[in-house]
């Protein structure tokens, strides 16, 4: 089980769930992966989608404008 | 870069007082501008706090089947048909002439609408949700406002060449009450595309 992480400042809808979607494709099940992004849609765009998906998913704001989330692959 | 979360409860405050005493001083020139005023930001504030994005309506919905955008999208226009249907019956009644802007449709309605669709993925908003995410503090959009108002500004030259003609009305068509049926059975019958579109694997 690996944390991976990709830095997606700057990056606009729907930029950071192609990348996280395109990453996630190369990790196992249960390795996490964390995100960082400025996009305020972005947090919430990626948890309907990861909750779509069975992973689980959890969004922190560690600063203002700054969402940090964490999604961990399960099986498929 | 300092990246502690800072209070911004004050500002919350400022901004209110603020928006306050403009709003007081718009009242005072024209009580109608006053309205619009606190309507947008009424608005604003709806748009930012439901992360509502025309935007992401058709585009999470082309690309990730995430339909939830694209069902509010499609309700907004159904409680506004209901909505705008009274006003028409109101209006009518009162033998006064039915508000609203109509334009015809034509060939390049199309077009326009495809290279829309494709500036607003790239600039990653439309007008509202740009207006939305600059208020934010999402410097990037400031770029994409200039844009809006140069191509607007443009558009407004030329706009009586891209309007030949008169509106067809399809309530006047077809009548008031099968017109306002049909749209809200089309406005349904995409609600049940769109849950079938995001289910499909």
């Amino acid at each position: 089980m690996g944390e991976y992480f990709l830095h997606l400042w700057g990056e606009m809808c729907p930029v950071p769930l192609l990348k996280a979607e395109k990453k996630l494709k190369e990790l196992t099940a249960q390795d996490i992966l964390v995100l960082e992004s400025d996009h305020s849609c972005t947090a919430r765009t990626i948890q309907t989608w990861a909750g779509k998906k069975g992973y689980r998913v959890s969004v922190d704001e560690v600063a203002n404008g700054i969402w940090q989330i964490r999604i961990q692959k399960q099986e498929a | 870069m300092d990246l502690k979360k800072k209070q911004q409860d004050r500002y919350f405050v400022l901004a209110l007082i603020m928006a306050m005493i403009i709003g007081g001083f718009f009242y005072v020139l024209n009580p109608l501008v006053a309205v619009n005023w606190f309507f947008g930001l009424a608005i604003g504030i709806v748009l930012q706090r439901s992360k509502f994005c025309m935007t992401a309506a058709f585009r999470d919905l082309a690309l990730f089947k995430l339909g939830g955008m694209a069902k509010g999208l499609l309700i907004t226009i159904f409680v506004s048909t209901v909505g705008y249907f009274a006003v028409r019956k109101w209006a009518l009644a009162q033998g006064l002439v039915v508000p609203g802007n109509f334009d015809p449709i034509h060939w390049h309605t199309v077009i326009g609408a495809v290279l829309f669709g494709i500036g607003m993925v790239i600039a990653g908003g439309c007008a509202s949700g740009t207006l939305m995410r600059m208020g934010e503090g999402y410097a990037m959009q400031w770029l994409v406002f200039i844009g809006i108002i140069l191509g607007s500004i443009a558009g407004s030259f030329n706009y009586t060449w891209w309007e030949p003609g008169e509106a067809i009305l399809l309530d006047q068509v077809i009548g008031l009450w099968p017109a306002f049926i049909a749209q809200l059975l089309f406005l349904g019958l995409l609600y049940v595309l769109v849950g079938w579109w995001e289910k499909r694997t």
